[in-house]
């Protein structure tokens, strides 16, 4: 009251003036809180007319999203896509929904729509490793490896809820697949041996990633890691026969024709003790796999051999390379039927070969005893045989085939 | 009759004085005029101003609320919770409810048709801000109706009208003044279009640039405050999300703002003929007999709803899904451009037909086909664009908002607020520039402009009002011819100078760099009153002194001494007391005369 005097006599106001100007006050006032009461009313209406509508668009998309559900399990992706669709168009921004959408998009093979999706969603969580890994194979698909590499890396160092170690080594495995499938092995190798690292006591995720090692041209930590399931306490047997086969395979693909043979060693023991686990069909051709190593370890001239068996080994490679020359100029003699047409280069290699062989005379053990340089010649003409005679004579067998191997790896042998 | 001529009194109070000054109180029989208000509470109005925005704001938020429930409630309940083509309901909806539509416009809710933004440009500029209680209810179910139906309109030109009604019978029920009851319309139509939009930035800069048509000091802070409180309503109801969601965009390579730069090209040229369309068909329309205006929104949703159950239901409605699912690259080119064009038919009829509802969502939806449509077909041609469909979609609906509704500034924030994506400045700066010259240049009307011309009323131009080059008083300049004094010249020197140098006026400078401008014939007067041969002229001239006139004021800031000051001293802004020049009466008349000469 002391302030409308105060403002009243400040205006100079008659008190007929006055009291207009009190009830006009009072009038606002009123109206105010009538303004308020109308707000007010009107709120709560809006409230419950708007809790009604939604409702009933609750219930309307989540028919739709069921729908959708439904078709994604029977596999009719383009169908779930119209129905997610209907579900998205009832609640735009539901992330469920649009996740949904984006897989059926992916999984209907409309890549470029299912990006959009994800990228948006994305956008709201860019550090959900869910949808760094879908984006990663949408890259992938769309051909875009460095975008895809990015993703998958975002994928690692993302969110999981739940799972997230397991998610993870299934994320690095892709990835490493992904990488060895672009040539980019020695990427694939770094990733491989964090995951292997990670993965001790998994037999399964190890024997992954020995595989992909393999392939990602890195023999040496391919073997450890099929060694590490070979020798897993809780590897399932067809695991460890497994291993052990791909174990024999890389060491003699690096020339360890001996831990080869002993890889196949224990593969026959194992199967043995097995044996519902292995076929007969298969265990078959590991013997005659074994056999042929073996056979391989009697034929290769090492170094670490007393100096008389080591000319022995060089002689009697020699001789069967020769022998399959002989047969093969023969086969190639105009005389013994129509030949096939040589090409110049063939033709030049065969003079070669001819005034190699012609040109060492008679192999007497004697003339290379002591002759490192004679053996180490003696070694490199039976290989060119062999491999000259495969090219123009067809694949070879038996001991040939042996010395056929050994040619085409001599460093690694040696 | 127009949507405008008929006058808006004619359902509301008729009263001789104003609606507003003698009412009769809610709170008894006791009314005071204007003056008397203003007599005994000077402040009452700017306090009351700013209480009452919020209110407005408040209540426009629940309405547009209500409104867009209605919309889609109705929607689902004419066309399905998801129209496919091939359901008769498509052809049925549009054409029956279009017939009602028709006959309610016509006799009961004449003032709703149209979008709302004229009606509300009418009522702030003819009707004295008053929009009647009848039009306001009009206009929510109409409007719900047609665009529940599947016309081809929007809801946030409605929505606009909506605040303003709200504002407008708040504004009339509180006795507010003639001048204040005026300005509210602009306020409730932000909230109104604020919460439609869920854009409150767009709002206002969009009644600013087309409804008021100039930064307003009287009416900004009420704007603002109104239009932020239909927001957070809005927001409470929907969500606070943007409309729109597309990831960031990188400019990686900046030539790629060509590619920008052809969707700005075809928009502004997408615009042209919309506008162009519109403008003929409409008038086309109304000049058909009387009784076929009550058809013709029956007509009009026959032939949109023909376009959805053959193969295009996207067209029906406001079209937001159609926008986002653009936006997601879900379309490929050529049947996102079939969509744009199909959209601009159907909005053409639903609007030229009388039908209720707005031209925002419209507008945005041809934008936003348009852009994908290029954007697809660019990415096709030249896969290494960085920018994806979304990115595209959304430039392009700023680039039609930027032609087909000219207000520049509007589109650019619009896109922001629409898609809370900043990281696309640049390309919708320029395509929205280029869209808004092309248009400019090949329709020189704007549509809103064109369509009030139709109905027979001339409402200012907001694009000229924008434009409108102001004159300035270094516009008007000339150096002194004659001498300055000092005020401490005795009044005999001056006397004797003036008189030789035959001039009319004496230039006196004052202390505190102030200035006299003492006319000839007075300066007798001024000798007689002294006392000795001596005496400074200050001592003896009357205490006032010429204002402080810059040369970069308005001219119009002269205007008001002129009956004081024969001819006005212009001063430097930085030297104090450096005079720039004089202006007399004469020389700013003739400023005008020839600016007008060179604008005609």
């Amino acid at each position: 009251m002391a302030t409308t005097r105060t403002a009243d006599s400040k205006l100079h106001l008659t008190p007929a003036e006055r009291i207009q100007r009190r009830r006009l006050i009072v009038q606002d006032t009123l109206a105010l809180f009538g303004l308020t009461l109308i707000a007010i009313c009107t709120a709560v209406l809006t409230y419950f007319f708007f809790h009604s509508f939604a409702e009933h668009r609750s219930v309307l998309e989540k028919r739709w999203f069921e729908r959708g559900q439904i078709a994604m399990a029977a596999g009719r992706p383009a169908e779930a896509v119209e129905d997610f669709r209907s579900a998205l168009s009832f609640s735009s921004t539901s992330a469920d929904y649009q996740m949904a959408l984006a897989e059926a998009l992916a999984a209907s093979g409309r890549t470029e729509e299912a990006a959009a999706y994800f990228s948006a969603l994305h956008d709201a969580e860019p550090g959900d490793g869910f949808l760094n890994l879908q984006l990663a194979r949408l890259a992938v698909r769309r051909g875009n490896p460095q975008q895809a590499v990015e993703y998958y890396q975002a994928a690692l160092n993302g969110l999981w809820r739940g799972q997230g170690t397991e998610r993870r080594l299934q994320i690095r495995l892709e990835l490493a697949q992904y990488l060895i499938s672009l040539g980019r092995s020695v990427e694939a190798q770094g990733d491989l041996l964090a995951a292997e690292g990670n993965s001790l006591d998994n037999p399964s995720a190890l024997f992954a990633i020995a595989d992909l090692l393999r392939r990602a041209d890195d023999p040496t930590d391919a073997f450890t890691a099929f060694r590490r399931v070979e020798r897993h306490g809780s590897a399932r047997p067809s695991q460890v026969l497994q291993s052990l086969l791909a174990e024999s395979q890389i060491a003699a693909s690096m020339g360890q024709y001996k831990r080869a043979t002993q890889a196949l060693n224990r593969y026959m023991a194992k199967s043995r003790q097995h044996p519902s686990v292995s076929s007969p069909r298969q265990n078959q051709a590991v013997e005659q796999q074994l056999d042929a190593y073996q056979r391989m370890l009697q034929l290769i001239p090492f170094y670490a051999l007393p100096p008389k068996q080591r000319v022995e080994r060089v002689l009697l490679g020699a001789d069967i390379a020769h022998k399959r020359y002989a047969g093969c100029a023969a086969k190639l003699h105009p005389k013994n039927g129509p030949s096939r047409q040589l090409s110049s280069d063939d033709a030049a290699a065969l003079s070669a070969l001819a005034a190699q062989w012609a040109q060492m005379g008679p192999r007497k053990p004697a003339a290379f005893a002591g002759n490192a340089p004679l053996q180490q010649q003696l070694i490199a003409w039976t290989n060119q045989t062999e491999i000259w005679t495969a090219k123009v004579c067809g694949p070879p067998t038996g001991d040939d085939a042996l010395l056929l191997q050994l040619a085409q790896v001599p460093d690694k042998t040696e | 009759m127009s949507d405008l001529t008929a006058s808006p009194f004619s359902n509301g109070p008729a009263t001789a004085r104003s609606p507003l000054a003698a009412a009769p109180s809610p709170t008894g029989g006791f009314a005071l005029t204007d003056a008397e208000i203003q007599r005994i509470a000077p402040t009452r109005g700017d306090r009351l101003f700013l209480v009452l925005s919020i209110f407005i704001g408040l209540l426009s938020g629940l309405l547009v609320v209500c409104f867009r429930m209605s919309i889609e409630w109705l929607r689902v309940l004419l066309l399905g919770s998801v129209p496919h083509p091939g359901q008769y309901r498509l052809l049925l909806a549009p054409m029956l409810v279009g017939l009602l539509l028709g006959f309610m416009v016509k006799y009961i809710f004449p003032q709703a048709r149209g979008s709302g933004i004229n009606q509300t440009k009418a009522a702030l500029y003819i009707y004295n801000g008053y929009i009647s209680v009848r039009t306001m209810i009009g206009k929510f179910i109409t409007s719900a109706l047609a665009i529940g139906s599947g016309h081809s309109l929007g809801p946030e030109d409605p929505s606009l009208q909506i605040g303003a009604g709200i504002a407008s019978l708040i504004g009339r029920r509180l006795h507010l003044s003639r001048e204040r009851l005026r300005l509210f319309a602009p306020v409730g139509a932000a909230a109104g279009l604020a919460a439609a939009f869920n854009a409150p930035i767009s709002a206002i800069l969009f009644v600013i640039e087309e409804v008021i048509g100039a930064w307003s000091a009287a009416v900004l802070g009420s704007i603002v405050l109104a239009a932020v409180s239909s927001v957070v309503i809005a927001r409470y109801f929907w969500g606070a999300q943007p409309m729109f969601h597309i990831p960031p965009i990188t400019l990686r390579d900046s030539r790629e703002l060509l590619a920008y730069a052809v969707l700005g090209i075809v928009g502004g040229f997408a615009a042209v003929l919309f506008s162009r369309l519109l403008a003929t068909l409409r008038p086309w329309l109304r000049s058909l007999p009387n009784w076929t205006q009550v058809l013709q929104p029956g007509a009009a949703g026959l032939i949109v709803g023909g376009i959805g159950f053959f193969g295009f239901p996207q067209v029906m409605g406001a079209g937001y899904d159609t926008i986002d699912h653009a936006m997601h690259g879900e379309y490929l080119w050529h049947v996102l451009l079939a969509l744009a064009v199909l959209k601009i038919l159907a909005t053409t009829l639903s609007f030229s037909s009388g039908t209720p509802g707005g031209m925002f969502a419209p507008t945005l939806f041809i934008g936003a086909m348009l852009g994908a449509s290029v954007g697809s077909f660019e990415k096709h041609f030249f896969p290494h664009l960085t920018g994806s469909v979304g990115a595209y979609a959304l430039v392009g609906m700023g680039v039609l908002f930027a032609g087909f509704l000219r207000v520049p500034l509007t589109s650019v924030f619009m896109v922001f607020e629409l898609s809370g994506n900043y990281s696309i400045v640049l390309p919708v700066i320029l395509a929205n520039t280029l869209a808004y010259l092309i248009a400019r240049s090949l329709q020189p009307v704007p549509i809103f402009e064109t369509l009030t011309l139709q109905d027979g009323l001339t409402l200012p131009s907001m694009e000229e009002v924008r434009e409108e080059t102001a004159l300035r008083i270094e516009d008007a300049l000339h150096p002194l011819d004659g001498q300055i004094f000092a005020s401490s010249d005795p009044a005999a020197v001056i006397a004797a100078k003036i008189q030789e140098e035959k001039e009319d006026v004496a230039l006196i400078r004052c202390a505190g760099n102030r200035w006299y401008v003492l006319p000839a014939a007075d300066l007798a007067k001024i000798l007689q009153a002294s006392t000795r041969v001596d005496q400074p002229i200050e001592e003896l001239l009357p205490e006032d002194r010429a204002p402080f006139l810059y040369p970069d004021l308005p001219l119009n800031e002269t205007l008001a001494h002129f009956h004081r000051w024969p001819i006005l001293p212009v001063v430097n802004r930085a030297v104090s007391g450096l005079l720039e020049g004089v202006v007399s009466q004469a020389d700013v008349l003739k400023c005008y005369q020839d600016h007008a000469h060179v604008q005609s």
